[in-house]
């Protein structure tokens, strides 16, 4: 009676295994990687990339916000003080990881008008990085360059972008 | 032994799940707070003026928003030229703002050390029905504004010319 239900709890752990594994259980072992998993989470302290105030100007401009919120003024007045969006992640001790930000552009809506100023050329200070040998952890930065165009409307924008991060 | 063979091999193989699982984006949060910014403009060889000004007695002369001078007490006018002195704006389409003047200032004479003071400082918006430092800027984000005041005078003051600048700033309410 003990045994048949031993039997039963292993075959139910089986059919979680994903279809390309389950063809050969001898073999499954020999084929399986034991990991940590990734965490990502957002920084308390700087859970936002926020440029903060920035005038409308006369021509096309750019602020370029670096991974460590260092702003870069481009034909454009910034009138207070930005900061970039940091991340920890953890996972296994010593393993590299990569970190995967938008390639193209994100679109900020504005709160009030619904218009909309561009973000593009997503950066962070560590594309890849090695996570601490001891504590498994690491943080990074990112940063991006917004648009701004003489058309543009006093408004208050937001939009989100997704960072992923994967084992190396 | 067949029988536990398989538990091993199940046990390890869903250990392995959530390892090889992806770990989902994060969503982080861009803002930005976008403005026109607010500038302020003298307009050309605009200045308020009290103009000649006679006084047997302690008292005033004031100059409206509009430029009008009028007299109080011992003080009559005396011809010259009398004028508020006026500033354009530009900012925010249909934003509105606060213009901050100093209380009163003291202006000495020009050659000496005498002095009268000016105060009660007014602010009339561009086609504004009433005085008031808070103006609103047109559809298109321009303006403008005078600067009227009130110049008191002692009751034995000085024959001269007093003049002297103040400061003027404006900020979106």
């Amino acid at each position: 009676m003990k045994t048949k239900v031993i039997i039963l709890s292993a075959f139910m752990a089986v059919l979680a295994i994903p279809a390309t594994m389950a063809q050969s259980l001898v073999n499954t072992p020999a084929t399986v990687t034991l990991g940590t998993p990734l965490t990502l989470t957002l920084q308390p302290s700087s859970p936002n990339l926020n440029f903060g105030n920035l005038n409308i100007p006369t021509s096309q401009g750019t602020c370029v916000l670096s991974p460590t919120g260092v702003p870069t003024y481009n034909n454009v007045v910034g009138t207070s003080t930005p900061n970039s969006v940091s991340f920890i992640v953890t996972g296994g001790a010593s393993k590299t990881i990569a970190i995967t930000v938008p390639s193209g552009t994100v679109a900020l809506t504005g709160a009030q008008t619904g218009t909309t100023i561009n973000l593009s050329d997503f950066q962070t200070n560590l594309p890849t990085l090695t996570l601490d040998a001891i504590t498994g952890s690491a943080t990074f930065g990112v940063g991006a360059t917004l648009t701004l165009n003489p058309t543009d409307k006093d408004d208050t924008y937001t939009g989100t972008f997704p960072v992923s991060v994967a084992y190396n | 032994m067949k029988t536990k063979a398989i538990i091993l091999s199940a046990f390890m193989a869903v250990l392995a799940i959530p390892a090889t699982m992806a770990q989902a984006p994060v969503q982080a949060t861009a803002t930005v707070e976008v403005g026109t910014p607010l500038t302020l403009t003298l307009v050309l060889n605009s200045e308020l003026n009290f103009g000649k000004v006679n006084s047997s007695a302690a008292g005033d002369c004031v100059i409206s928003t509009a430029g009008v001078a009028s007299a109080n007490g011992g003080v009559t006018l005396n011809g010259g030229t009398q004028s508020a002195v006026a500033f354009t704006t530009t900012g925010k389409p249909s934003g509105t703002y606060v213009v901050t003047i100093p209380s009163s200032l003291t202006i000495t004479r020009v050659g000496g050390t005498q002095t009268v003071t000016v105060g009660n400082f007014l602010v009339r918006g561009t086609g504004a029905a009433s005085d008031s430092p808070i103006v609103t800027l047109s559809g298109t984000g321009i303006g403008g504004f005078a600067v009227g005041a009130t110049l008191s005078l002692g009751s034995n003051q000085a024959d001269g010319t007093y003049t002297s600048q103040f400061p003027v700033t404006v900020a979106y309410q």
